[in-house]
């Protein structure tokens, strides 16, 4: 082995463990292995058991159902930001512009405008419309968040279709809605299914707007999480750790489910 | 690679209507809220309040001069400093030994994405647990070894170097994610190159990944920016801001004002202080992309 070679596994090997022991490490203590570090050597309690699972539900009477409004949330949010992102994100990808880059660039910049720069303002935008503390609220909000990084990531997938071969197909006279569905078909579709992976993870994750944008009728995971493992309460880790496992679970496995897809993303279009 | 031919361009009433949908979104719940934010800003403008009256700068001379803000200014510019430097030399470095394929690389890098698809808060819960005294990751290996256990890891010292290394777990995998791909585009010839040059990895850095990325990372940078000065919820889950005030940030400075001091005024200048600094990062980065070899 020469010393690039091991230069890189170590980097690997380091980056790999600080990425995942903090993870194990709560997946344990959701199984209700936890170490005690005040004696030596370390206590450690076993057998591994489920029951800090089932404990989620005498704690919070309502976990489950705000995991299910926030699986429905999330799954909207996707769909609506990808209605309103892929046709503009398909202008944009097909714009013959000095201007293109500049837009592009706008959008970049949106994206990264963090929740909390807006959502005061928002927030008296919504009352004034009367979508405080609902459902369409809320998803209005955070799909307008999402929709600027949307339509750059989309850019960059759609870009990988040659205008060329689009053009081939309207000479050959195809009409031309065919020519769109056909022609841009394969690098649309992992391109709505990565860019619909990563806002589901996006607005799974939201804090700030469910927080300010909702009291008691819509309630989401982080918000949740805020009510029950603030740190002025006092709580059990290892039911707090079964919660933070469960929401990893669905955005783990979509992310997984979604790899193919988000592997093609082109992130400087 | 966009089209370059000039026989193909939309029409500008497609154009218009495939932008509609888009614009119908977020010019109300998204620009509106900016210019709501600067506009307000000047006024005494206040929830459920109906007279609306100018009164100039002195609603930013009152957030300016609270020494609450005053912490929470320079933390956020060093935490965010502090957090994308790391998370980017972390997750470069990393995307560069992740370039060639080998055996299991899809699977790391899936299992690479879960502390980003990890949420914040769950981040801050997390992470406050595992610097726990007697139960928490940090005091495993002295207890194994019988050595003397750090008293209180989220000390005012220890706290600040926390929420600096949490954010770094949290987005140095975004950016490897990310920057992969580009790396992977470069050719090998470069590296090569570089090999016999006998450059070393700050240096294969430097000639081979900065000028045929700098565009890809301005872009990965302007967006880790943007996050890490609208940190807030991370904070308020891993120190709660403390000990004291000694991890307060802008966003959570924003996010207290409106939900403990219910002082709507501070809250929204905070935010809109957020954005604008946003905003002209994005600005100067421009004109730094502008100046930048082109990309492969």
């Amino acid at each position: 082995m020469n010393p690039s070679n091991r230069l890189r596994g170590l980097v690997i090997g380091t980056a790999v463990t600080f990425a995942l022991i903090p993870l194990l490490w709560t997946l344990l203590a959701s199984l209700g292995v936890v170490a005690d570090s005040s004696t030596t050597p370390p206590v450690w309690q076993l057998p591994p058991t489920l029951d800090f699972y089932g404990e989620i539900r005498t704690e919070q009477t309502f976990f489950w159902d705000e995991f299910a409004v926030s699986f429905a949330l999330s799954a909207a949010i996707s769909a609506v930001t990808l209605g309103a992102a892929a046709p503009a994100a398909y202008a944009l990808s097909r714009w013959q512009s000095r201007w293109r880059s500049t837009a592009l660039y706008v959008c970049l910049t949106l994206a990264s405008l963090p929740a909390v720069a807006v959502v005061l303002p928002l927030a008296e935008i919504l009352r004034t419309m009367r979508l405080t503390d609902t459902f369409g609220g809320v998803l209005l909000a955070e799909s307008a968040l999402f929709a600027p990084l949307a339509v750059y990531l989309l850019v960059g997938y759609l870009d990988q279709v040659p205008a060329d071969v689009e053009e081939a197909a309207l000479i050959d006279g195809a009409p031309p809605l065919q020519r769109l569905v056909w022609i841009l078909l394969p690098a649309l579709i992992p391109g709505l299914v990565a860019v619909g992976t990563l806002v589901f993870a996006l607005s799974w994750n939201q804090f700030i707007l469910p927080a300010v944008l909702t009291q008691t009728h819509i309630r989401t995971l982080p918000v949740q999480m805020r009510d029950f493992f603030a740190l002025e309460r006092e709580f059990d880790w290892r039911i707090a750790a079964a919660v933070i496992v469960l929401s990893l679970l669905p955005v783990g496995a979509a992310a997984a489910l979604a790899y193919r897809s988000l592997e093609r993303l082109k992130f400087n279009p | 690679m966009h089209p370059t031919s000039g026989r193909f361009i939309l029409s500008r009433r497609a154009l218009i209507a495939l932008m509609l949908p888009f614009a119908l979104l977020v010019v109300p719940f998204l620009l509106l809220p900016i210019a709501l934010g600067v506009g307000l800003s000047f006024t005494n403008y206040r929830p459920f309040q109906a007279d609306l009256l100018w009164v100039g700068l002195d609603n930013y001379g009152r957030v300016l001069n609270s020494d609450l803000f005053r912490t929470a200014l320079p933390n956020g510019l060093i935490f965010t400093a502090l957090s994308v430097t790391g998370s980017l030399i972390v997750g470069v470095g990393l995307a560069a030994a992740l370039r060639r394929p080998f055996r299991g690389r899809r699977l790391l890098r899936i299992a690479l994405l879960l502390p980003y698809l990890l949420s914040p808060a769950a981040s801050g819960v997390m992470w406050h647990q595992l610097l726990n005294e007697r139960t928490g990751l940090l005091n495993i290996i002295p207890a194994l070894f019988g050595l003397p256990r750090i008293i209180n890891p989220l000390n005012p010292a220890g706290a600040i170097l926390a929420v600096i290394l949490t954010e770094i777990w949290r987005k140095f995998p975004l950016v490897t994610f990310l920057v992969l791909p580009g790396i992977e585009s470069i050719p090998s010839e470069r590296w090569d190159q570089a090999h016999m040059d006998g450059l070393n990895a700050l240096g294969r850095l430097r000639q081979v990944v900065l000028p045929s990325l700098s565009g890809l990372l301005l872009a990965v940078t302007l967006l880790l920016i943007g996050d890490g000065l609208g940190m807030a919820e991370s904070v308020f889950f891993l120190t709660g801001g403390g000990p004291g005030t000694q991890t307060m940030t802008p966003g959570l400075f924003s996010y207290r004002k409106v939900s403990l001091a219910q002082n709507w005024t501070q809250g929204a200048i905070a935010g809109w202080l957020i954005a604008a600094s946003v905003l002209a990062v994005s600005l100067i980065m421009s004109r730094l992309n502008r100046r930048a070899p082109t990309d492969i």
